[in-house]
């Protein structure tokens, strides 16, 4: 007669206790398998979508990136360069730079063979109040393209504004009524209206084209210039910094900013909507992310509840099991069995239960999940069984059963064998 | 060789002023000695063959087995004493429910299994009449097989003494001579027998009968 063969036929005998605890444990191990292995497969869900938006968004940056550079090395970008010292934000205020350099700076970039610079532009502007026509109006001094050295002259990009000529921004003439060929004073000086500008909508309508050197004589500012126009640099836009850093290379005490280049507009609104599209995902990751936390926060708040309900439930069963054994324990003890086999003969029950109410209670929980509609997914419900977790959950079932019978099994072994015997 | 010297055991019932159940009790059994106790319901008698039993420390006084003081050992040791020295017949007999007849029996095993232990029980019951019910849960026995069952129990181990408490309480003349008739055999075997009784006639079968009244052990004149 071993301890064993006793716990099998007490089993056997109190039937109703052996199912209402397996059914306890099954249940339990049911439930938390299920929500587990639900939010298994919602965490493989997530992680799913969250890769493949991270290999969409990156797709669709290097998809943008190759793009934009096959489009903006057709463009080409415009360049200015400014003297070193300007400081930018005033430039972006004044709308010009009040320091200058040397004019014959473009003449070094001219002859530096700078191969993806097309056009150079030397200017001189000023912000100006027009006394005679009462407007302010900003005035560029040009001289024209300066010419490359050794190579074919390409078609200009813009005509040099002949001595004592004037080109006027649409604002500047539209309100006077002047016509090309009319001589008008500007500042003092007379000039001949060699073009009147259409209305562009931007600042062009305030502007005023003067020859370079008239410009210059005007503000005593003979053989300089403020800054130099490179425009359509034939480069890829994500090589633009090559060709800043190669143009401050030769022109130290220069500095280099971009403006006003289709290339950079078309870039801007490529990068708006790649980032429009990200921050799609972005949001879409987020959501995901959050159905997750929900179904985590709901899983840590059930399965804490649910397992402590059934150690209650398992606590009390054995608590009725050792009141209902208690003549077993005393003629147990009297025959020489110690307290810790007593303790033994309970907690073994008690895992035991355990065990035997893990296996099917896995197994009602894998029936009813893989029948358990889930969001739509190339997944399926088999990428919600993770070993390690089931594996936990049936090591949790005699854990939990053990924990639950741990007092009222101390009290068995705890009872006095005389006390029991005497009292019947 | 079972030696109760001086022993002394009270006890404190919730809401009642304490009670003494032993009084200075002293008495030296020895192999043969088949001893009975016989007095009113609240003596001590019960107490005394619980604490005889190894089960119930006396407050004072010592309980020596083959001249060792028992309540000296530790619990593991004591328990381990009473599996191979004393064996235990209850008038409620405290078989398992759900454990047949030869189960019963051999309940010892659960703690040290017994040589030949399945052969004996069989012996056992053959010798209590009770061997063609061996497949048979208490349930399903009268009060006098259960009684006998609760005896080849007791005997199953070899224990040096038997601790009887009312052993015929719930019997029939016939089944009670039987069960007084193996406990005499036990003793003129070289065993103890320490029972306590109401019964007179069943007294009357001890070689060393003795009263006891409020704590304390008298041998008739």
């Amino acid at each position: 007669m071993k301890l064993s063969r006793l716990f099998w036929r007490e089993l056997k005998f109190r039937s109703l206790h052996s199912i209402l605890s397996l059914l306890a444990v099954s249940l339990t191990v049911g439930v938390i398998a299920t929500v587990q292995m639900r939010l298994e497969w919602r965490r493989a869900d997530t992680e799913r979508v969250l890769s493949e938006n991270k290999a969409e968004v990156e797709q669709v940056f290097a998809k943008l990136e190759d793009e934009m550079r096959k489009i903006t090395k057709a463009m080409g970008f415009n360049v200015m360069v400014l003297p070193a010292e300007q400081n930018l934000a005033d430039f972006y205020a004044n709308d010009f730079a009040a320091k200058t350099m040397p004019e014959n700076y473009v003449n070094t970039l001219a002859n530096a063979g700078i191969v993806t610079v097309q056009h150079l532009l030397p200017i001189l502007q000023k912000k100006v109040f027009w006394e005679e026509a009462k407007s302010t109006a900003l005035l560029i001094g040009v001289r024209g393209e300066v010419p490359f050295p050794d190579t074919v002259p390409k078609s200009p990009l813009l005509q040099p504004v002949p001595k004592g000529h004037i080109v006027l921004g649409y604002e500047l003439h539209a309100n006077q009524g002047w016509k090309q060929g009319d001589q008008i004073s500007f500042q003092g000086a007379e000039f001949t209206i060699h073009e009147l500008k259409p209305q562009k909508g931007n600042k062009d309508d305030i502007t005023l084209w003067i020859p370079l050197e008239q410009a210059q004589s005007m503000f005593d500012l003979e053989g300089e210039i403020n800054a130099i126009l490179a425009l359509q640099c034939k480069c890829a836009w994500a090589d633009i910094a090559k060709v800043r850093e190669e143009l401050t290379k030769l022109l130290p005490d220069t500095q280099v900013i971009e403006f006003s280049s289709r290339a950079l507009a078309r870039a801007e609104a490529r990068n708006q909507a790649a980032d429009a599209r990200k921050k799609g995902l972005e949001q879409e990751n987020l959501n995901r992310q959050q159905i997750l936390l929900r179904e985590e926060r709901f899983a840590s708040t059930l399965i804490p509840l649910i397992c402590l309900g059934t150690m209650s439930l398992l606590a009390a069963l054995t608590f009725v099991n050792v009141r209902d054994r208690k003549s077993e324990i005393g003629i147990l003890r009297a025959v020489g069995l110690s307290r810790a086999k007593v303790l033994q003969l309970f907690l073994g029950k008690a895992a035991s239960l355990g065990l035997l109410g893990m296996l099917p209670g896995l197994a009602v929980a894998v029936l009813v999940f893989s029948q358990l509609g889930l969001p739509e997914s190339p997944l399926s419900w088999q990428d919600g069984l993770k070993p390690l977790s089931l594996s936990l959950i049936a090591l949790l079932a005699p854990l939990l059963q053990g924990i639950a019978a741990w007092p009222p099994a101390v009290w068995a072994a705890n009872q006095d064998p005389a006390t029991i015997l005497h009292e019947d | 060789m079972l030696n109760i010297v001086d022993v002394y055991k009270r006890y404190t019932p919730s809401g009642q002023s304490p009670v003494e159940a032993l009084r200075g009790v002293s008495l030296s059994l020895n192999p043969g000695d088949f001893a009975s106790i016989r007095g009113p319901s609240g003596c001590g008698k019960s107490t005394l063959l619980l604490s005889a039993g190894l089960l119930q420390r006396p407050d004072e006084g010592r309980i020596e087995l083959k001249g060792q003081d028992v309540y000296a050992l530790s619990r593991e040791e004591r328990a381990s004493l009473r599996r191979r020295e004393v064996g235990f017949v209850f008038q409620q007999f405290h078989l398992i429910p759900y454990l047949n007849l030869l189960d019963n029996i051999q309940l010892s095993d659960c703690v040290e299994p017994e040589e030949h232990g399945e052969e004996r029980a069989t012996a056992l019951a053959e010798q209590l009449g009770i061997a063609h019910r061996l497949q048979h849960t208490p349930g399903e026995l009268s009060v006098g097989e259960r009684q006998r069952v609760a005896l080849a129990r007791a005997l199953y181990g070899k224990p040096s003494y038997i601790l009887a408490d009312e052993p015929t309480g719930n019997l029939d003349p016939d089944s009670a001579k039987r069960v007084l008739d193996e406990l005499a055999q036990f003793a003129e075997h070289g065993g103890i027998v320490f029972m306590v009784t109401h019964d007179p006639e069943a007294a009357a079968r001890a070689t060393r009968p003795f009263t006891m009244n409020q704590g304390l052990l008298e041998t008739p004149a």
